[in-house]
Order: C-alpha cells, then sequence, then structure tokens
C-alpha cells in the first residue's frame, strides 16, 4: 500500500514539473499550450539520443533542456507570438497549438520512427526506502521534482519578474501599463516552461522510455492539476499534481492498468464542470479581459 | 417609493462593489412608460455597471430592479430580453460574421421559429415568417440609412455603419426598455439626426428609455429629464435646463471632487 | 470505374458528411470539440454491433446507431457547453478518451484491439450494396442526402442565431437568444450526423477496430474543416476533396506507408497553424475563429 503511496509521490512530482511548466506560461499569458506535450516529447528524445550517444547524465540534461526550450521558444515565436500581435482570439490559438503538438510528434516519429523504445534503466537495482522499494530513476524523479518547485516557488517569490509572472497572470492590463516588456517576459516564460517540460521529459525518458504519443497523457494530467489548482495559482498546480499521481497510483491497487488514461480524463471532466472559471454564462467579473 | 402603474423600470437601492471600491451606492432611478431619461456622469462612475445589472450580466451586491413591478434578479440575460427588455452595447458587440440584414434579423426572430425541425417541418409557415421578418428589417435598415449595406458582413464597416447597425438590432423588436449606452458616438451628424428620430419614435410608442451619454447637446434634442451619476450615487434628478443652470452639475459632470451632494427635486 | 476510384467516392462521401457535422459545431457554432471523432466511432459501432453479431437489417441498424451517437452527443453536450473555449475542447477531449478506452476494452461488445468483423454491406428490401461500385452509389446517394438536409437547416433561423451566438454570447443573450439551449442541441444534431457517416463508413468496409477513431482522425478533421472554410456550407465539400487529394502524392514518393502516414500528420498540423496564421477563414469560409 506504501509502495503504491511512494510510486504515486514519485510519478506525481515527475507531472508536478511538467504542470508548473504549463502554468507558468497558461496563466500569464492566456496561451493554452497544448504543445507543450510536444516540448516534452521533443527532450525525452533528445535525452535518449543523447544517453546513446554518450552516456552521461549531465549531458542527457543539457540536451534535454537545450531542445526543450529551443522547441518553446519557436513554438512562441512562430506559433503565439504572431497571434498575439494580431489580437488572434484564444479559438485561434487554441487551434495552433492542437496542430502544432500534432506537427512536432509526427515529425519525430517520421525522423525516430513510431516504436516505442526505453533504456532498460527501470530494472536498475532498487533502494530500500521506508518498507518500500525505489528504483533510481523514482529517487531522482522526486529529488528533481522537489528541487523544481523549489525553484519555481523562489522565483514567484523572490525575482522581480517572478512577481510580474503573478502579476500579469492575475492583472495584464495593469502590468502593461507599467512599461513592462511583455515580448521578453512571454519569451522568458516559455523558456522556464519549456525548461520544466524538459526536465519531465528527461526522467520520463529514463523511467518509462520513449514513444512518439508519451507526451498527451501527461499533458493531461497536468491541464488537470492546473486546472483544479485554479485561477492565478502556481504553486498549487504542483501540489494537485502530487495528489494525482497518488490518486491514479492507488486506483492501480483496484483497476487494470489499461484504465490509466481513462482515470485522468474523467477526472479532469469532473474538475472542469465543478470549476467557475471553466464555465461560460456564469455572471462575469468587472474588468474581465479575457 | 413603490412603483406606479406608469413605472416601467424602478431601480431600489442598488449598491455594488468591486473589492475594495464601491461602484454603485443605494441608487434609486425609475423610468416611466415613454420617458427619455438620460443617465449622465463622468466616465467610471458605475453607468455601464448599472446597465449590466439590469439586463442580468452581473449581480448586485444589494437592492432591487423591477420591470412593471416584476423582480430581474436572479433572472438569466436572455429572460430579461425576452421581457422586453433591449440594450445597445457601448462597445457594440455586433456578430461581426454576419450581415447587416441578418443582425437585424436575429433581433426579430421568435424562439418558436428557432426549432431545428422547424424548418423542415413547417417549411411554409416559417419561411412565411421569414418573409415578413425580411421586410421589417429592411424597413428599418431604411430608416437608419443601411439599406445599401444590408449585405454586407457586420465586422467590414465603419464605425459609424456599425453603430447604426448595433441601434437597429436594439430597436429592432418591440420593447418596452431601451438600455442605450452611448447612442451617438461614431456617429456623424446626419446619422445622429436618425438616431434621435429613432429615440424619439420608440418612446412615442410607450417604450421606456434609459440613454447612458456624454453628449450634451445630443441629450437636449431627445429629452429634458437627466439624472447625474457619480462616485456612485444618483446626485441629482431633474430637467436638463434646470440643472444646466446650477454649478454643483457642471462641476461634478467636469470630475472635479463632489463634497456634499444634493439630491435635486425628481 | 475502378474498385479503386469507387472506393475513394465512398470514403470521400463519408468524410464530406463527417466533416460538415463538425463544420455545424465548430464552423457554425464556435464550439471546437474533439469528441467528434468518436461520436462517428459509436455510430460505426453501433451499426457493426448490430448487424454483425445482432443480425439486424441494415435499414433498422442504421436509424437506431443514428439515434445513439445523437444521444450521447445530447449527454457530452449538455455536460459541456457551459464551458468556455478552452476548456470545452479539454472536456470534449477527456470525453475522447474515455470512450476509445471503451472501444479498446469492451471486449464482449466491441471486440477490444481486434474490433467487428464481418460487418454486412449496406441493404434495403432485398438488394444488397455488395460490390465497390454499388457501395459508392449507395454511399454517395446517402450522402447527399443527409447533406442537403444539413445544408437546409444551416441556412434556418435556428443556425443564424447559432452564429450569432458564435460571434457574440453576451449579446445573443441580449437579444433573447440562450446560447446554451441553441449549443446543446446543435451539439446534438452535429452528433447525430457523425453517427450516420460512421454507420455508413463501418458498413462500407465491413470491419471496424479502434484505431479508426484515433485523435489523428481529429486532426485530419479539423484540418478539413479549417482550410476547407468554417462557417459555410460548402466548405467541407472543398476541404474534404482537397484534404483527400493533396497526400495522394505522397503514394508516389518512394517513402514507406508509415512514413506517409506521419508525413501526413505532420501536413495536417502545419495546415492548421498555417491557416490561423495566414487564412483562418480557409478557402471559402466565412467563419475566421475571430
Amino acid at each position: 500500500m506504501l509502495q503504491f503511496v511512494f510510486n504515486g509521490i514519485s510519478a506525481g512530482l515527475g507531472v508536478a514539473l511538467l504542470a508548473l511548466g504549463f502554468a507558468l506560461i497558461y496563466r500569464p499569458t492566456g496561451v493554452f499550450h497544448i504543445a507543450h506535450a510536444a516540448v516534452f516529447t521533443t527532450s525525452a528524445y533528445a535525452a535518449y539520443w543523447a544517453l546513446h550517444v554518450y552516456p552521461s547524465m549531465a549531458t542527457a540534461g543539457i540536451a534535454s533542456i537545450a531542445v526543450g526550450c529551443s522547441t518553446g521558444l519557436m513554438l512562441e515565436w512562430a506559433v503565439y507570438r504572431p497571434l498575439a500581435v494580431r489580437q488572434a482570439s484564444p479559438l485561434a490559438v487554441l487551434v495552433s497549438s492542437f496542430g502544432a503538438y500534432f506537427a512536432v510528434v509526427h515529425l519525430i516519429a517520421l525522423v525516430a520512427g513510431s516504436e516505442a523504445k526505453t533504456l532498460g534503466r527501470g530494472l536498475a537495482s532498487p533502494i530500500r526506502f521506508a518498507g518500500t522499494l525505489l528504483t533510481p530513476v523514482q529517487a531522482g524523479q522526486a529529488v528533481v521534482g522537489i528541487l523544481g518547485m523549489l525553484a519555481v516557488f523562489m522565483y514567484l517569490r523572490f525575482t522581480r519578474t517572478g512577481q510580474w509572472t503573478r502579476a500579469l497572470a492575475s492583472n495584464r492590463t495593469l502590468l502593461l501599463t507599467l512599461g513592462v516588456n511583455e515580448p521578453r517576459l512571454r519569451a522568458l516564460l516559455f523558456l522556464l516552461g519549456s525548461s520544466l517540460a524538459a526536465a519531465a521529459g528527461l526522467l520520463t525518458a529514463l523511467d518509462i522510455g520513449i514513444h512518439p504519443q508519451m507526451g498527451f497523457g501527461c499533458f493531461l494530467m497536468a491541464a488537470v492539476a492546473v486546472i483544479l489548482a485554479g485561477p492565478d495559482r502556481f504553486m498549487a498546480a504542483g501540489w494537485a499534481a502530487v495528489g494525482l499521481g497518488v490518486a491514479q497510483n492507488l486506483a492501480l491497487a483496484v483497476l487494470p492498468a489499461i484504465w490509466m488514461d481513462s482515470i485522468v480524463s474523467a477526472l479532469l471532466l469532473v474538475a472542469l464542470l465543478c470549476r467557475r472559471e471553466a464555465l461560460v454564462g456564469t455572471l462575469p467579473s468587472l474588468g474581465d479581459s479575457r | 417609493m413603490g412603483s406606479t402603474d406608469h413605472e416601467v423600470l424602478t431601480i431600489r437601492g442598488l449598491s455594488k462593489s468591486f473589492g475594495d471600491h464601491r461602484l454603485l451606492v443605494n441608487v434609486e432611478l425609475a423610468c416611466d412608460k415613454g420617458e427619455i431619461k438620460a443617465l449622465v456622469g463622468p466616465n467610471g462612475a458605475g453607468k455601464t455597471t448599472l446597465f449590466d445589472i439590469v439586463s442580468g450580466l452581473t449581480l448586485a451586491d444589494k437592492g432591487d430592479v423591477l420591470l412593471e413591478g416584476r423582480t430581474l434578479v436572479g433572472l438569466q440575460p436572455h429572460e430579461i430580453a425576452a421581457l422586453g427588455v433591449a440594450r445597445l452595447f457601448q462597445d457594440l458587440r455586433l456578430f461581426e460574421n454576419l450581415t447587416v440584414l441578418e443582425n437585424v434579423l436575429v433581433a426579430l426572430t421568435p424562439s418558436e421559429d428557432e426549432e431545428p425541425m422547424a424548418g423542415l417541418l413547417c417549411g411554409a409557415r416559417v419561411a412565411a415568417h421569414e418573409r415578413c421578418r425580411r421586410t421589417k428589417a429592411l424597413d428599418l435598415l431604411g430608416h437608419v440609412g443601411l439599406l445599401e449595406q444590408a449585405h454586407r458582413f457586420a465586422g467590414e464597416l465603419s464605425s459609424g455603419q456599425q453603430k447604426l447597425t448595433a441601434l437597429a438590432r436594439t430597436f429592432a423588436s418591440d420593447s418596452g426598455l431601451l438600455l442605450l449606452d452611448e447612442p451617438s458616438t461614431s456617429l456623424d451628424s446626419d446619422m445622429t439626426e436618425r438616431a434621435s428620430a429613432l429615440i424619439r419614435r420608440a418612446a412615442a410608442a410607450g417604450t421606456a428609455v434609459i440613454l447612458i451619454e456624454h453628449d450634451l447637446t445630443f441629450v437636449g434634442r431627445v429629452t429634458d429629464r437627466v439624472a447625474l451619476l457619480n462616485l456612485g450615487s444618483i446626485l441629482i434628478q431633474g430637467s436638463l435646463t434646470e440643472l444646466n443652470r446650477g454649478s454643483l452639475f457642471l462641476d461634478s459632470f467636469l470630475g472635479s471632487q463632489i463634497t456634499d451632494s444634493a439630491p435635486g427635486a425628481s | 470505374m475502378s474498385m479503386y476510384a469507387a472506393h475513394l467516392v465512398s470514403m470521400l462521401s463519408i468524410y464530406v458528411v463527417l466533416a460538415a457535422s463538425l463544420n455545424l459545431v465548430a464552423g457554425y457554432g464556435g464550439m471546437l470539440s474533439a469528441a467528434h471523432v468518436v461520436l462517428f466511432g459509436v455510430g460505426a459501432y453501433a451499426l457493426a454491433c448490430l448487424t454483425s453479431i445482432l443480425g439486424w437489417p441494415f435499414l433498422i441498424a442504421l436509424p437506431i446507431s443514428i439515434v445513439a451517437a445523437g444521444s450521447l452527443a445530447f449527454v457530452v453536450g449538455s455536460l459541456c457547453v457551459r464551458l468556455s473555449g478552452d476548456f470545452f475542447l479539454l472536456a470534449t477531449l477527456s470525453v475522447h478518451v474515455l470512450l476509445q478506452a471503451v472501444f479498446a476494452n469492451w471486449i464482449p461488445v466491441t471486440g477490444g484491439p481486434y474490433g467487428i468483423g464481418g460487418i454486412a454491406s449496406p441493404s434495403a428490401f432485398g438488394w444488397s450494396a455488395d460490390s465497390s461500385l454499388e457501395k459508392a452509389f449507395f454511399t454517395a446517394a446517402a450522402a447527399g442526402g443527409s447533406l442537403a438536409i444539413l445544408g437546409r437547416l444551416l441556412r434556418s433561423p435556428f443556425v443564424r442565431s447559432l452564429q450569432a451566438i458564435r460571434d457574440n454570447a453576451v449579446a445573443a443573450g441580449a437579444v433573447g437568444k440562450d446560447p446554451l439551449r441553441f449549443r446543446r442541441r446543435s451539439f446534438m444534431i452535429a452528433g447525430a450526423f457523425a453517427g450516420l457517416a460512421g454507420a455508413l463508413y463501418a458498413s462500407n468496409i465491413g470491419y471496424i477496430d479502434p484505431h479508426a477513431f484515433a485523435l489523428d482522425e481529429f486532426v485530419f478533421l479539423l484540418a478539413v474543416v479549417v482550410v476547407g472554410g468554417a462557417g459555410d456550407a460548402r466548405g467541407p465539400v472543398v476541404g474534404t476533396l482537397v484534404l483527400f487529394l493533396m497526400p495522394e502524392g505522397l503514394r508516389l514518393l518512394p517513402i514507406t506507408a508509415a512514413a506517409a502516414a506521419n508525413a501526413r500528420q505532420v501536413l495536417f498540423g502545419l495546415l492548421l497553424v498555417l491557416a490561423m496564421r495566414v487564412r483562418p477563414q480557409g478557402l471559402v469560409g466565412r467563419y475566421g475563429f475571430n
């Protein structure tokens, strides 16, 4: 039982990285960055390739972050920024993001093949911890996840741009009148968000392996976490992700594994229907620009 | 203050705060059948919010809004519209991907004709209603001078033409109460005359009209009744000509601070 | 007419109807629904179960399949139309994942990953469309009839107000339209047409499995609607023709079938991004997702 909980915490911390990355982009800019899942996938593939070329965790880390950030920034500059300049509607951004995700993911499949690949590290010698067995990857995932959450927390609390980020999430027009350089702040947010996605991608590559559709399920979970956390919330998304990881793994104790994605989807539906911010036709608040 | 037989709109003790900011404080306002009342005041005074509350887009914190004695609080916007309240939005909110004619037709079509099966099963009857509506819509567009633009997309028009489209849409259905938010902006002098003609005609037919306006000359052309809203309260209500003579009115309108409020004669 | 050409006519007919139904919700209704492909699937599986497993005649199975898809669409719609854009897409995406799981795992009914085979060809009063040519005639006729009905609907006051709600829900409310009522009904009708297309698909091919209703199909469908032109009755026809024929050119290239499949998906994703960037109303559309 405790094993499931610890598995869940480890998995959840991995998703937390993805969720925080998504929140850092979605909450301040309003862009529903579905292609975040593609950033995750490209980073994972980069890590896999790096480890095959040179078996060092450091180079794998650098490779995944480099590729992830490049993908993320490319998406911002080629897809989102032009739409923002044109003041395109969120629906148009959504369609673009959706298309971008598929284009990138299938490009990966075209180049690297559609089949799943693993690194075989999941079977490495387990560590004993509080009466449960954890693989080194799971332990690493937990550590990186905690460090990532700490880093985001400190960024938002203690840096100037972090405060702008929080301000942008709650009141965009006010921040712009203060003369903050919005394109640069957006680029920074995509950089940070993509780095977190890259870390998550690297860890998943080590843990389970890679395949072109890997980003989809993880992203759904991250999206549930961000929505459950609510508007203007960042850290709560991380905690929600951990909670979801635990819930999902506990469910594994009773349900067959094939229903995993379905559980997340069902949770997502419930979260959406219950969260006020998701509803249209609820009385809007004044000064609502989105 | 009870509502009389002639009163179409009764607003009692309406208050609304947004966080710490008190937007509306104990507002009392009424409008009778066939009366045109102008709501004036500096920007940010809460006038549009008042309209939002009446048309059901926002909830007030306290107070009541009655339409011919019936409370509107808690009703959905489309239910309020169905009771005969029509609104012109300050930012127009046109159906940009529909033609000018379609914009007006949407307002003219009752819900019975908007059943999906209606066209398929009772084709002839719906078609007859449609022809009738088209005639009415084109007639109205003629009144506002938009007949030539009838088949152009609303999003492609100039701002003046868009304003006229919005006006036509607002005046299309027979309403008991009209809420017009800045009807004269973006209009040139010819269009302004058409707009004021529409307003006077509606009032003559018994509709209660409330307008939010900054252009006092335009106000003067349609009515003499004004209410001044500033700092969240109705400070003065009365005749435009009377109030123009008092400096309290001008000071408040130009935005300088008011330390005491003197409720004038209604 | 060769078998290949006849088969192409059948497929084009089916996809035009499917695209037209998505056009109703997305192009005319402004609702980006990712559940459309599984509604197509529900129609297909319903027909397959009724004719193949229960042995019911086609003429009875067809309307039941349509009603099944329409009913599910009504339930999903009732839950989801109150959600705003981003969240509506997420919610319908969850529905997609859930139904895909049902298709793939409810083995007694859907045959699981192996699907259902031996589905009877369309038949009526003793006559059966067995050859490719007969199937092409029947399917094209069925599609033509469906498009005629749908076309009439698109010109009705109901859809005119639906478009008004799409363009500005608040203003539509101010002229007495209940946005939720219109959205729910159009979602249900679109679902019914998607189910019809699914039933035609199942009886045409004779065999279905969950892969035919994957998210990749949705990207194709969305690209058809967007590129063809949203909010115009001609859009789905133009889009289906263009997007069916364009990738046929890929067949001529010396690449593997798997590579061609991935390349098609990259193409569709890129087309979506490009369309939103350059010409969101597509080739003949009225609505630019604004």
